[in-house]
């Protein structure tokens, strides 16, 4: 059994995924106690950038990394923030109103959840649609969005120019908007 | 509401949009639109999707900070977590107890004028916090104080705490969860329970105040039983202010009790409270939960629909469950009163009001309604009906042989029409399905009665007779005397002289219920002269009669006279001497009271100790005749001096005849006035004011100036004398001396007692002026 966080990087990038499953935990609750601990931050919230990195300096020393590794952390620290909104999402509630869903039956109140948790919840499958449709803006999305990443790291990583990446982020942007309805959350 | 570019066509449909939508990106905006109608290659819905795609272009989810969202949304879902030992206001944290859709519900003290109040704390959420929200808090929370009912959790504070945020103080209740509850208790309680959350609800609504989120997690049971309704107005409280109604008002409120308006953001109302406590009396009795109904409501049909309901619940209750749970508010019970009585009725096997009923189930209902009273007519009710339809089938038996029995047959038909037209007829004074009570069906059927069968004055003397019957069992007797009058009228000339006989017989008692002595004398007189002209004289038909005569002379005071008329009723009713039936019963205890007013003690309590053992060994405790034969055998025990015995046996049987007639009775009134006299005369002091409301209540029961009216006037003055109240005593004695001689001239004994009583209290007050 490997607990640190580097030899579980190294473990899931040779495709152990036991390893992959675990570092995941742990990045989503690093994320949690990040995004839990902004409350006090009195109006001084990190970026999700800055988040990202923190949590990979906290997590995985810096030292020795190599890039190969270095992307499979930033796929997955995206990935678990992006599960973070979703259950968070759902934790509000929000699914119970949302997107023409029918009505639950749960004994519980429709809850004081913010509106962008409704959205939240849209994205995610509107997300998992352009997947579908087209794999790569999909993970353009995850790894900008969710994960921090730059048009020019995600350009690294992808092995593209930038140029091919923001024109997937634009053109995905839109259609996703689509789905998901304004932000100001008058759906 | 959203773009169809991706929910029309298949994902190769798709696909192909976003690769021209980002193929288009690269070209410049002035060129787009040309390059899209050029690459669509004639394909109108993928350039449509595409142009649509890019006019979508605003600021949304994707513009703003995960980071910054995921911190948002953390809080929202982990809110509210306190330490114990925080402070909000005055208060100090204890414990979390529990957790709802509003957050975590804390324990909470505080420190009052030298004890600890404890207090259940519950925060707002954040983004609940603008200034119109809070000012809203203020206001409405000084609305809620104003609650005051012992079944409803006080608002006892609220404020805003250092962190800005809204807090609410309810009283802290200490009981069960109303599902633990309920699932050790009967049937019983969990009707008395509705009917007390009923009673808190009304309370909430003649101030105004809605509810609008009554479920079983709002309700608490104490250990004696007694309900307690959390969060009122609670709901109304935290709605934010926004012109978006749908999101709002169902936002707070719990949406598998939701009623059908707050889940299209209707107007909420008191008709939304009744909803709740509809779906939750279901609940409790059937169960099963109304859920499932929000969803099949939004179109405005039935919540529930009334059927499923109704079966859900078999029975009555189905029908004010399915009535208080009306998808359309309009339609539902108008208060929480109505809703209330309902259930009482149904507890109390009484006809709801909510059902659109049919012909059996009236019958049903009339006869466990009226059992003490009407419960033979209304079988003669049933019986006439019933009767008709043997003749018809006899007739047709008969294979139409003769005339007559056709005839009859087809009488008899008119009849049976007749009765299901008029239990069944919707009435337009009823527009809203309403059913008419038991009276104003009477109503209904004894106008209808000259025309649906005219020609047929036979017919019509007999449901002139039963309806009659009926009223005069509700104590309409002026309205009874009427119709039997109107049946008399009918028959002059008659053949059937033993209808006759028998209509002036019951003519000459409604008469005498009315005071119109002179008038039943010779209605009775009458009768005995039609009974008399019959070939085939019945014994009991003549007992009955003097029976009658008997307690119209003792009313009138003439007790030599009455004794020997049910002396003569006594002998008619027995075949043999001694022998005892419920014809001769009721002629002896007739007479017993004759006696005992005449003042022949030992004859009188003979006669009463006779009837009413032979009761106790023969009828069980709830029977009519018994219960009226001790009533009046302990009313002459506390006239001869004995108030204890009186006192024993009217305390044994009041529940039984409470039961039997129910609260607001006569007879109950009558008996609380016994009651009242003899602990008077036993010097307790609760005697006197037991008196006053039983007379009250006697007087509503009976407002018409008879003999019964009289005596309890009599008795109001007897209790204000004994409490030295004399003007009221001089008042009731003048009362009832004043109706005594109306009804039988000024020398009757009653008026003579009065007289001779005003005559004693003007001597003592001349006495104190000198």
């Amino acid at each position: 059994m490997i607990d640190s966080p580097t030899e579980l990087l190294d473990a899931a990038g040779r495709g152990d995924e036991q390893a992959q499953g675990r570092l995941f935990s742990l990045l989503y609750e690093e994320l949690r106690r990040c995004a839990h601990r902004q409350l006090g931050g009195r109006g001084e919230t990190l970026s999700t950038t800055a988040l990202v990195h923190e949590t990979f300096v906290k997590l995985v020393a810096a030292d020795g990394l190599r890039l190969e590794s270095r992307r499979h952390f930033m796929a997955l620290a995206a990935r678990a923030m992006r599960q973070l909104l979703v259950d968070h999402a759902r934790r509000a509630g929000a699914e119970k109103r949302g997107g023409g869903a029918a009505f639950v039956t749960l004994d519980d109140r429709v809850p004081d959840g913010p509106p962008e948790a409704v959205e939240v919840l849209a994205l995610d499958r509107a997300l998992a649609e352009l997947e579908r449709i087209d794999a790569r803006a999909a993970r353009v999305v995850q790894l900008h969005f969710f994960g921090g990443l730059s048009f020019v790291a995600i350009a690294e990583l992808e092995g593209l120019n930038e140029r091919t990446i923001k024109r997937d982020w634009q053109a995905a942007r839109l259609l996703l908007a689509s789905s998901i309805g304004p932000a100001a959350g008058a759906c | 509401m959203r773009s169809t570019a991706t929910e029309s066509g298949t994902d190769a449909h798709r696909r192909r949009a976003f690769e021209l939508l980002r193929e288009a990106l690269d070209v410049d905006e002035t060129a787009r639109a040309a390059f899209i109608e050029r690459h669509a290659a004639g394909d109108a819905s993928l350039a449509d999707d595409v142009r649509e795609l890019l006019a979508g272009n605003r600021t949304n989810l994707l513009d703003e900070d995960a980071s910054a969202l995921a911190a948002r949304l953390v809080e929202a879902a982990a809110a509210d977590a306190l330490p114990g030992g925080a402070r909000m206001g005055a208060w100090r944290v204890v414990t979390p107890i529990g957790s709802g859709g509003m957050g975590t519900v804390y324990l909470a003290e505080r420190d009052g004028d030298g004890y600890v109040q404890r207090g259940a704390l519950k925060r707002i959420k954040r983004g609940m916090d603008s200034d119109a929200v809070l000012e809203r808090f203020r206001r409405e929370r000084q609305i809620l104080s104003r609650l005051d009912h012992p079944n409803i959790a006080r608002l006892l504070d609220g404020g805003i705490a250092d962190d800005g945020r809204p807090f609410l103080v309810m009283e802290y209740v200490e009981g069960m969860p109303l599902a633990t509850w309920s699932a050790q208790a009967g049937i019983g309680p969990r009707v008395e329970l509705v009917l007390a959350l009923c009673a808190a609800v009304a309370h909430a609504h003649h101030r105004l105040v809605v509810h609008r989120d009554i479920k079983p997690a709002n309700v608490l049971v104490a250990a004696d039983g007694s309900p307690r309704l959390l969060d009122f107005g609670i709901a109304r409280l935290l709605e934010a202010d926004t012109g978006d109604a749908t999101a709002t008002a169902a936002r707070f409120v719990t949406r598998a009790y939701a009623a059908p308006e707050q889940l299209q953001g209707l107007a909420v109302t008191t008709a939304t409270d009744i909803f709740q406590l509809g779906a939750l009396l279901l609940e409790l009795l059937g169960g099963t939960r109304l859920a499932g109904t929000s969803g099949a409501t939004t179109q405005g049909t039935t919540a529930g629909g009334r059927t499923s309901v109704a079966k859900a619940l078999r029975g009555d209750i189905g029908v004010v469950v399915a009535r208080a749970t009306d998808a359309d508010p309009a339609r539902r019970y108008a208060t929480v009163e109505a809703f209330a009585d309902d259930i009482r009725r149904w507890r109390d096997g009484l006809p709801v009001l909510a059902r659109p009923d049919s012909l059996g189930y009236r019958l049903r209902r009339y006869v466990a309604r009226h059992r003490w009273l009407v419960a033979a007519s209304a079988l003669a009710l049933i019986a006439v009906v019933g009767g008709a339809a043997a003749a018809l089938w006899q007739a047709r038996a008969a294979a139409a042989q003769e005339r007559i029995a056709l005839d009859r047959a087809e009488a008899a038909e008119r009849v049976k029409r007749f009765m299901i037209d008029l239990f069944q007829a919707p009435d337009p004074a009823h527009a809203r399905g309403a059913m008419p009570r038991a009276d104003e069906l009477l109503d209904r059927g004894a106008a209808q009665i000259a025309t649906a069968l005219a020609g047929e004055p036979r017919m019509q003397a007999e449901l002139y007779e039963t309806i009659a019957l009926s009223y005069m069992g509700l104590g309409r007797f002026d309205a009874g005397v009427a119709l039997l009058e109107r049946a008399r009228e009918g028959l002059a000339g008659s053949e059937d002289r033993m209808l006759a006989a028998r209509i002036q017989t019951r003519l000459g008692a409604g008469q005498a219920e009315l005071g119109r002595y002179a008038d039943a004398l010779a209605s009775l007189e009458r009768a005995s002269r039609l009974h008399a002209s019959t070939r085939q004289r019945d014994r009991m038909d003549d007992a009955r009669v003097e029976s009658i005569r008997g307690w119209v002379l003792r009313d009138l005071g003439r007790y030599e006279e009455s004794a020997a008329a049910l002396r003569r009723s006594l002998s008619l009713a027995q075949s043999v001497p001694g022998e005892m039936n419920p014809a001769a019963l009721r002629a002896l205890n007739n007479l017993a009271y004759t006696l005992q007013l005449a003042g022949h003690e030992q004859a009188s309590v003979e006669a009463y100790e006779r009837v009413v053992s032979w009761y106790a060994a023969h009828e069980s405790s709830d029977s009519q005749a018994r219960l009226w034969a001790e009533y009046t055998f302990a009313r002459a025990l506390r006239e001869f001096g004995q108030p204890a015995r009186a006192i024993e046996i009217l305390e044994r049987i009041r529940p039984t005849l409470r039961k039997v007639v129910g609260d607001a009775h006569a007879d109950l009134a009558g008996l609380d006035i016994a009651l009242g006299l003899a602990r008077m005369d036993r010097a307790d002091p609760d005697g006197p004011a037991l008196v006053a409301d039983a007379v009250a209540r006697s007087h509503r029961a009976t407002p018409q100036r008879n003999m019964l009216w009289a005596q309890a006037e009599f008795a109001r003055a007897e209790a204000a004398q004994h409490v030295g109240n004399e003007g009221d005593a001089i008042a009731g004695y003048a009362a009832a001396r004043d109706a005594f001689a109306g009804l039988a001239g000024a020398d009757h004994p009653g008026a003579r007692e009065c007289m001779r009583r005003l005559t004693a209290l003007a001597a003592r007050d001349a006495d104190a002026a000198d």
